[in-house]
């Protein structure tokens, strides 16, 4: 099985400090001054996020990622906070760019909507297209680095640092568990709930508009389906999700904070 | 790789390149292409912030 922390690294890292580089002489603001949320719903993208739309309106307060922030303004659920922080520069569709091929296979394009004013905590290893993008939706930008390797004994972490002093987050490889970390590790949360964080599909969802199915075709050919990680419950994963999913219980685990049902904290 | 190993000075033999199937290249080139967007630093704190 292919190591994917450090496949992450190689795909990403890169670019990551590239961008770092670029974004640095904007990124005064840091998420430290953002005001803290003992008690937050962090929302992540998921097929699963619809059925909570509703019941969001009861959170004590909002975090959610880059890509649901459309669908929860759509239903009228305004977020106290996003977050963003990939490198590439399709991530700009999330704050009104036009989706790429890629969004348009995974059907997950967003609807415009009005994003003026609402925060935004944004990784400097976010694409300048982004960060601009978002700039000219009115968001209010407030700056974190994405953690790239161990600070006690890599540099490119404390590189980033030297680029500018914020908060380096260890992001657990994807945006959804990097804005539950901000949740807790920065902003102060002592209770968390979690909403659209499936880390998988649901069973009538078709593989071919998974995110990596293009990628698993070329590794696999005609057994790219046998890639898939099926759950008991009739959902599955491809292999980076499954990863995802792993790497996010460990950290729950052993993180200082409370982790609880929407029901619960809503009750 | 093999360029590091090659050493900077001058060799009678001939060196042969360890052949590598097409396959091979093309399953790195796909491998390359999954992972996450964000790194895992596996054993780092969940936050840094520039102490020690």
């Amino acid at each position: 099985m292919v190591d994917l922390a450090a496949a992450t690294f190689a795909r990403i890292a890169a670019a990551s400090l590239a961008n770092a580089q670029a974004n640095a002489s904007q990124a005064t603001r840091s998420v430290a001054d953002l005001p803290s949320f003992p008690r937050v719903v962090v929302a992540a993208n998921g097929p699963s996020l619809d059925a909570h739309l509703d019941a969001l309106r009861a959170a004590p307060a909002i975090i959610c990622v880059d890509g649901a922030l459309s669908r929860l303004l759509l239903a009228g659920v305004v977020p106290d906070l996003a977050v963003t922080a990939d490198p590439f520069s399709r991530i700009a569709h999330w704050f009104g760019a036009e989706p790429d091929e890629h969004f348009q296979r995974t059907g997950e394009t967003a609807t415009r909507v009005d994003l003026a004013g609402i925060p935004l905590a944004i990784a400097t290893a976010s694409h300048p297209r982004t960060v601009a993008q978002a700039r000219a939706a009115g968001m209010d930008l407030h700056w974190f680095h994405a953690m790239l390797d161990d600070p006690a004994t890599g540099v490119l972490t404390r590189s980033l640092y030297e680029l500018a002093p914020l908060p380096c987050v260890n992001g657990g490889g994807n945006v959804g568990t990097a804005a539950w970390v901000l949740a807790h590790a920065v902003l102060g949360a002592k209770e968390t709930a979690l909403v659209g964080f499936d880390f998988g599909y649901p069973p009538d969802f078709p593989m071919e508009r998974t995110q990596f199915a293009l990628h698993l075709q070329d590794l696999f050919g005609d057994s790219w389906r046998k890639a898939f990680v099926r759950y008991p419950n009739g959902w599955y994963a491809d292999p980076v999700f499954a990863w995802f999913r792993e790497v996010f219980a460990a950290m729950v685990k052993d993180a200082p904070c409370r982790v609880v049902t929407l029901e619960e904290m809503t009750r | 790789m093999t360029d590091y190993l090659r050493g900077n000075y001058p060799l009678d033999a001939a060196i042969t390149e360890p052949a590598t199937g097409d396959c091979n290249a093309f399953e790195r080139a796909a491998l390359a292409r999954l992972g996450g967007s964000i790194c895992f630093v596996a054993k780092a704190p969940a936050v840094w912030k520039g102490d020690g």
